[in-house]
């Protein structure tokens, strides 16, 4: 099958390599082997098994870089494929400045979260998650997918990086029978464990139970409590913007009216930290970029202050300092609150769970508009008193962390849909804003 | 057997085994390189022998190249050659599924027992019945997308030429200081062998040329861009200069005068919709609704969210009388064309729309069925390693007796002429739409008169559809598809086209967008 461990990978790479049609070569080498099983509305659909390898490739001739991918990778495979890139770079325009790709690189050897076997999900499992749906009088749709795959990058130079994962991700959403309310659950985890599929689509049934007959209110600006996976969400966009790149080409919001940038600056209340670890225990996540940067402990926002940005590999070169890998997890500290205990200490307020079609409006102040997803709430006195027609948010984490009432205790989370491992506390926020409401159920 | 001795065969074997007993389309289509048709029927052999009742392999190879030019520099060069094969078996009342790369296959009877242990998981939890009446019967036959030049085997350095030649005629023109031109090609390959004995050749190749011009004011600070009208089609490189030259030279004259017009006064318009904006209206607003896993809520993203479910089907009225749309699986350059669907069923055609009522939905025979509701099986994948499913056909609007563009706007007193298509905004539930169309006219009193700015559109998906009051004639026509078609629908993984002429649409709320920057 076509998951690929190391010693295969590097032996692949390593003929690869042996080209000697063009000067450099990046490969990034993809493989998989997983299976989906989904459910539509209470029905099963067959499993289905994938298994593939995939080469992405750039090279350089000269002054030229070419890239070409496929996924045939027999000897032929390779060849035509390395003849392709060349072929693409002969017409390409030469670069004004050629940098070497990366070398072997001791420091960024994965650890990774490579266990020996991966179970995938029986017809017990899925029959199991069906009878909760249909004991709740409910109709759930989603998937568990069962992925082994691992990532490989390596370069003419010497450098080859490789990190395997298991992945189980379980997906569902609930809706009443009447179809009026829904609810959501979402898990990754590295093996198949029936008891947290379960907890999985029990959020979902309870979120759903509790969203009933959600009244409309008007756009307003309010306090809001956030669950860590609606937050998930937001800061996924925002990490983005902590980047010396996007700093100069004015597309974040770290970028001053004068062109320099807010690193050193507190922008923050003092209570924000954030940090990021690919070996994090429960956080692993990819140890590399896949231009071949090591991705290191950073910390970003220390006690509100901005510390750290990514630096790509060319601005780097540029400026003769060392590149910084964007985070591929994140963990921000909290407080020692629970959830239910931070909706207590709210008057007046609503708690959103979740997020759907979130798009960035305005990059120069990381602006994010979407409609509340799986779980709107008012809260009064320290109490939820009702669901709330889900609202477009026309929100930014910068104005959030700053307007910042309280933090509660992290929680594990990810982004939906990708895992992104987060480690993140439920937040209070001053006078989020709302518009109307986006229609969704 | 060594690899390169298994290419050697497996090119040797597709090519002797190339005569079809019915030919399709005009033209044969050539050999799959990569995998040898032995392999698929052993793959289908071995799993009838493991107890399945029917099976079908399906060899898939896709192939893609895009070229980019911003001004005159190439600024991206991408291509790619994926290949692999699925195996779909039915075994104890269920169907199951397994892919693997056509790189290393592995055996034939290891993909068998993955599809028929899918196929056991799922019999555990439901079954079902098979119809095969409807599939291919024994034989080889092969079908081909009409194409004059392959694509694929013209020189990068002509199509950058050709692209070149395209921003700077645009750059010539000292108030237009930005031109982009794209090109892009795919190919879609495919060798189906069914345990009926049937072995189905087909290959779809598809080119995208396109351009988009950018003129700048410099006392107004304005900036305004055309991109051109040409969409994708299922042809080759004949295509790229066919019409692109005189389509540059339209956007051009268009981006320059929209540069002096004034904004358009907030109102209700009747609206003449050219067929360059209203095929990508009904791509985006109404055919997703008319998708049947939306319809039956299994889309697993978004189920009960629908504005068409299986309980209105019958009596709902999506559109005015004048709406008829038919599905068409051999519509002329149609990306969704073919001589049979992903499982050995001949393509089919037969009307969606009727009338503004939903008459029959495309359909794949792992759906529920609808009791006392037509349907049309189309069962297509966008890749080798994504299970086949439901897909939508080309889609071809009903014209009218309303003439050209012109003669709609002789029927229009106080309105607009609205052309080239822009980004569809949709609201999360998909119900209602916003959209700036590249080019709006003033009509008067019947004539079209000054262009304006700002124009746009923002109402409701059922209301638009239900104003929709005449039809042009068949010749104003055009036909258009995404290759991409997931950015309307998250379902939609196979390219389509639909086919619109131009219409009328009656009181349409019409906004001034605010100018950028």
């Amino acid at each position: 099958m076509s998951f690929l461990s190391r010693r295969q990978a590097e032996r692949l790479l390593a003929g690869l390599m042996q080209n000697d049609r063009v000067d450099e070569i990046h490969a990034v080498l993809r493989s998989t082997d997983g299976t989906v099983f989904r459910i539509a509305e209470n029905l099963p659909d067959a499993p289905h098994r994938t298994s593939d390898s995939s080469l992405q490739i750039t090279v350089r001739v000269g002054r030229r870089y070419g890239s070409a991918r496929t996924n045939d990778l027999s000897e032929e495979g390779l060849n035509a494929l390395v003849e392709r890139a060349a072929r693409h770079a002969s017409v390409m325009p030469e670069s004004p400045r050629v940098f070497p790709f990366p070398g072997a690189d001791a420091s960024a050897q994965p650890a990774a979260d490579d266990s020996a076997q991966m179970r995938i999900p029986s017809a017990e499992v899925i029959r199991g998650v069906i009878g909760q749906s249909t004991g709740a009088d409910m109709r759930i749709s989603g998937s568990i997918a069962a992925t082994r795959s691992s990532i490989s990058v390596a370069t003419s130079n010497g450098l080859l990086l490789h990190h395997p994962s298991d992945r189980i991700h379980t997906r569902f959403r609930v809706y009443a029978s009447n179809g009026q309310s829904t609810g959501f659950g979402e898990h990754f985890s590295s093996s198949l464990d029936t008891s947290r599929i379960e907890r999985t689509v029990q959020t979902a049934i309870d979120k759903c139970a509790a969203w009933r007959n959600p009244v409309e209110i008007d756009p307003t600006r309010i306090t809001t409590v956030f669950e860590p996976r609606a937050l998930a969400d937001l800061f996924a966009p925002f990490i983005q913007q902590f980047s010396q790149r996007a700093i100069e080409e004015d597309g974040s919001f770290l970028r001053k009216l004068d062109g320099s940038s807010f690193v050193g600056s507190k922008m923050f209340k003092e209570t924000v930290t954030l940090r990021s670890d690919p070996a994090a225990q429960g956080l692993l996540s990819l140890p590399f970029t896949l231009d071949g940067i090591p991705v290191k402990p950073e910390t970003w926002i220390r006690n509100g202050v901005i510390e750290q940005v990514a630096v790509d590999r060319y601005t780097a070169d540029e400026r003769g300092i060392e590149p910084v890998a964007p985070p591929t997890n994140l963990m921000m500290d909290g407080g020692e609150q629970t959830l239910d205990e931070l909706i207590a200490g709210t008057s007046r307020g609503l708690l959103v769970s979740g997020f759907a079609d979130l798009r960035m409006i305005d990059p120069k102040n990381c602006l994010l508009s979407g409609s509340t997803r799986d779980g709107l709430f008012m809260i009064e006195d320290g109490t939820i008193t009702g669901a709330v027609r889900n609202l477009m948010i026309r929100e930014t984490p910068v104005y959030m962390l700053k307007e910042l009432e309280d933090a509660g205790i992290p929680e594990h989370t990810s982004t939906t849909g990708t895992y992104v491992p987060m480690l993140l506390p439920p937040l209070r926020v001053k006078d989020a804003l709302y518009g109307a409401s986006s229609g969704l159920i | 057997m060594k690899r390169r001795t298994f290419l050697q065969a497996s090119a040797f074997t597709a090519a002797a085994a190339l005569t079809p007993l019915d030919l399709r389309s005009h033209r044969i289509a050539p050999a799959a390189p990569v995998v040898k048709t032995d392999w698929l029927q052993d793959a289908v052999q071995s799993a009838l022998d493991a107890g399945a009742t029917y099976a079908e392999a399906l060899f898939r190879r896709d192939r893609s190249e895009m070229l980019q030019l911003r001004k005159t520099d190439i600024s991206a060069l991408e291509s790619s050659d994926e290949a692999g094969i699925a195996l779909r078996v039915f075994s104890g009342g269920a169907w199951g599924s397994a892919a693997v790369s056509s790189w290393e296959p592995g055996r034939p009877d290891a993909l068998a027992s993955a599809a028929i242990a899918s196929a056991s998981q799922l019999a555990k939890l439901r079954t079902q019945d098979i119809d095969l009446s409807s599939r291919e019967q024994a034989g080889r036959q092969a079908w081909e997308s009409p194409m004059e030049t392959d694509p694929f085997a013209v020189s990068i350095e002509e199509k950058i030429d050709v692209l070149r030649g395209l921003t700077e005629k645009a750059l010539s023109i000292s108030q237009i200081p930005f031109a982009v031109a794209n090109l892009f090609f795919r190919r879609m390959e495919s060798e189906l062998v069914t345990s009926r004995d049937a072995v189905l050749r087909q290959r779809s190749t598809f080119t995208y040329p396109n351009f988009a011009v950018t003129a700048f004011h410099q006392r107004l600070r304005r900036m305004d861009t055309r991109s051109s009208s040409l969409e994708a089609q299922a042809a080759g490189w004949e295509i790229v200069n066919a019409s692109l030259e005189s389509d540059l030279e339209t956007s051009m004259q268009e981006a320059l005068k929209l540069q002096t017009a004034d904004p358009v006064a907030r109102d209700s318009y009747d609206l003449v919709v050219h067929p360059t904006l209203l095929w990508d209206l009904l791509f985006d607003t109404l055919l997703p609704h008319l998708d049947p896993r939306t319809v039956l809520a299994l889309d697993g993203n978004r189920p009960g969210d629908q504005w068409i479910d299986i309980n209105n089907l019958a009596n709902i009225t999506v559109g005015s009388e004048l709406l008829t749309l038919r599905a068409d699986s051999s519509l002329p350059r149609g990306l969704a064309s073919c001589g049979w669907d992903d499982t050995g069923r001949p393509s089919p055609s037969g009307t969606i729309v009727d009338a503004g009522r939903v008459v029959r939905l495309p359909f794949d025979e792992t759906l529920p069925r609808l009791a006392g509701f037509e349907t049309l099986g189309f069962t297509r994948t966008g890749m080798w390693n994504i299970p086949v499913a439901a897909a939508m056909p080309n889609i071809v609007m009903n014209a009218g007796t309303g003439g050209t563009v012109t003669e709609l706007a002789a029927n229009v007193d106080n309105g607009l002429l609205v052309k080239g298509r822009s980004r569809v905004m949709m609201n999360p539930a998909k119900t209602l739409f916003r959209v700036r169309p590249q080019m709006a006219w003033m009509i008067r009193g019947g004539e079209v008169a000054e262009p304006v700015r700002g124009v746009e559109i923002e109402t409701s998906v059922e209301q638009f559809w239900k104003a929709l009051d005449m039809l042009s004639s068949d010749n104003e026509r055009i036909t258009a598809g995404d290759l991409f078609p997931g950015r309307s629908s998250a379902l939609w993984e196979v390219p389509f086209s639909v086919s619109v002429p131009a219409a009328v649409f009656r009181r349409i709320p019409v906004y001034t967008a605010q100018e950028a920057g």
